[in-house]
């Protein structure tokens, strides 16, 4: 499985390099920008949180090409490998890549702290490990969705599989925030969980980060939700897709 | 001898059209098999059949008894009518690929065929005109110690010296315990290899035989008889 994850990273390595230096660079340039227009470390943290997201969102949407070409690919299907490994291959890759992403952060928090360490709030790091954990979960879970819509797209044989694929995915996700939020209250779902905190600003004290209640059962569902949709893949994967 | 490859009672329907009608037929070791028809026919649709990248809608296929699958695909070394290599790789990378998937795969072997071939392992496949390509696609097949061996129209758009150059390759590398069937159109060129031949038509097997039985018999070459039947097509 490992050899499947290492041939996935070496096709897409040089968008992936790209990307992971672009937003170094993008980082580096926000800092500058926010010390010459000094916008303040709550608007920094803030733009930098939405660029770590963005490139998480990005390397989400290249696994997700990476799994449709695997799908179709012959030099992957005629590989005497069980069709869980494919699957999980690229489930593996987009975690490695979101951990990389990950470290990066902190590293990047690590400098900012060398730098200047009066603003941190006291349970920053638990919210962070906490909120960080979470969206590598959603991120996952997320990915097992948009794999379960793609494959159950390419199993059909009909024009217009790409608009399948996305009416599947947007079915499925709002059936299933549907089900959070009915059996699990308003701020169920592991992402929204990811962001229950708050970030306050005040003169006397700097920041103050506020963690919000985490529902853990929410997290079970969309671990069986998960299980279900891996299930489902193998199963189209030895039934129905075909090169 | 044993049979190594068994093909049952296989049809295949797109829809309405129908690319396999009830084909059946059994290979043994050691021969080199012709599948012969004209384009449309059916033949890159069985041999995808065979190598379990398309499933049939009815019919069974085994290799050394074993159902087509994860444990078949190590059975089977196929050359499909696309590149096996993917873009980023150079030939040196597309032979490691190999060796890391398939253990039949003999690294020795297919560095005596890239010298045979005239390729070095530092070209990028990207920059490989087609004739060069299908040199590098027929080596990483038979590099493999495989049981079955299936070839999808491997002279198919090539020039003649490319042509010459592979069909050597294939006489020179061929496992001779192993089966090997070979699909075309290009029969003129092809015909020397063939121990036995089929014709497919319209996803019908209509004959299967021995080359020198069917030209004794017909008193015409296969060349000959591949027009007369296809005439029409």
């Amino acid at each position: 499985m490992l050899k499947l994850v290492k041939y996935d990273f070496l096709r897409n390595r040089d968008q992936i390099l790209g990307l992971f230096v672009v937003m170094v660079l993008l980082q580096a340039g926000l800092w500058i920008t926010s010390e010459i227009s000094a916008w303040g470390t709550t608007s920094l943290l803030l733009l930098s949180l939405g660029t770590y997201v963005t490139a998480g969102m990005v390397l989400l949407i290249q696994a997700c090409r990476s799994f449709s070409y695997n799908l179709h690919s012959f030099s992957r299907n005629l590989l005497p490998v069980a069709p869980i490994a494919h699957i999980m291959s690229t489930l593996i890759l987009l975690l490695l890549l979101l951990a990389g992403l990950t470290l990066i952060a902190i590293l990047h928090m690590g400098i900012y702290l060398l730098y200047d360490a009066s603003w941190l709030p006291e349970d920053f790091w638990q919210v962070l490990a906490s909120s960080m954990l979470q969206m590598m979960w959603s991120a996952f879970f997320l990915m097992t969705i948009l794999m379960l819509a793609i494959t159950v797209a390419a199993s059909v044989r009909t024009r217009g599989k790409v608009w399948m694929g996305i009416v599947i995915f947007f079915l499925l996700q709002n059936l299933l925030t549907l089900a959070e939020q009915i059996m699990f209250g308003n701020a169920a779902g592991t992402l929204s969980n990811a962001f229950q905190f708050h970030i306050e600003s005040t003169v006397s004290d700097g920041m103050v980060v506020t963690r919000y209640t985490y529902n853990v059962w929410s997290t079970l569902f969309e671990v069986g939700v998960a299980a279900v949709a891996i299930w489902i893949i193998t199963l189209l994967f030895k039934k129905r897709v075909e090169c | 001898m044993d049979t190594v490859l068994q093909v049952h009672e296989v049809s295949k329907n797109y829809g309405a059209k129908k690319a396999l009608r009830g084909v059946s037929f059994q290979l043994a070791a050691g021969k080199i098999t012709g599948l012969l028809g004209s384009n449309g026919s059916g033949k890159s649709t069985l041999l995808k059949i065979i190598a379990g990248l398309t499933y049939p809608s009815s019919g069974e296929v085994t290799v050394q008894g074993t159902r087509i699958g994860p444990a078949s695909k190590a059975l089977i070394s196929y050359m499909p009518d696309r590149p096996l290599t993917e873009p980023w790789m150079n030939i040196g990378d597309a032979l490691t690929y190999y060796a890391d998937f398939y253990a039949d795969f003999d690294r020795e072997k297919a560095e005596r065929m890239l010298d045979f071939m005239k390729l070095k392992t530092k070209d990028r496949v990207k920059h490989l005109s087609k004739g060069m390509n299908e040199r590098l696609q027929l080596t990483l097949v038979l590099s493999r110690r495989a049981s079955v061996y299936l070839l999808d129209e491997p002279i198919g758009g090539v020039d003649p010296v490319a042509r010459t150059a592979i069909l050597n390759a294939l006489v020179e590398f061929y496992e001779e315990d192993s089966t090997l069937l070979v699909s075309t159109h290009l029969v003129t060129d092809i015909e020397r290899i063939f121990d036995d031949v089929m014709f497919i038509k319209d996803g019908e097997l209509i004959m299967h035989g021995e080359v020198e039985e069917i030209r004794l018999q017909q008193g015409k070459s296969i060349d000959e008889l591949f027009r007369e039947v296809y005439a029409e097509c």
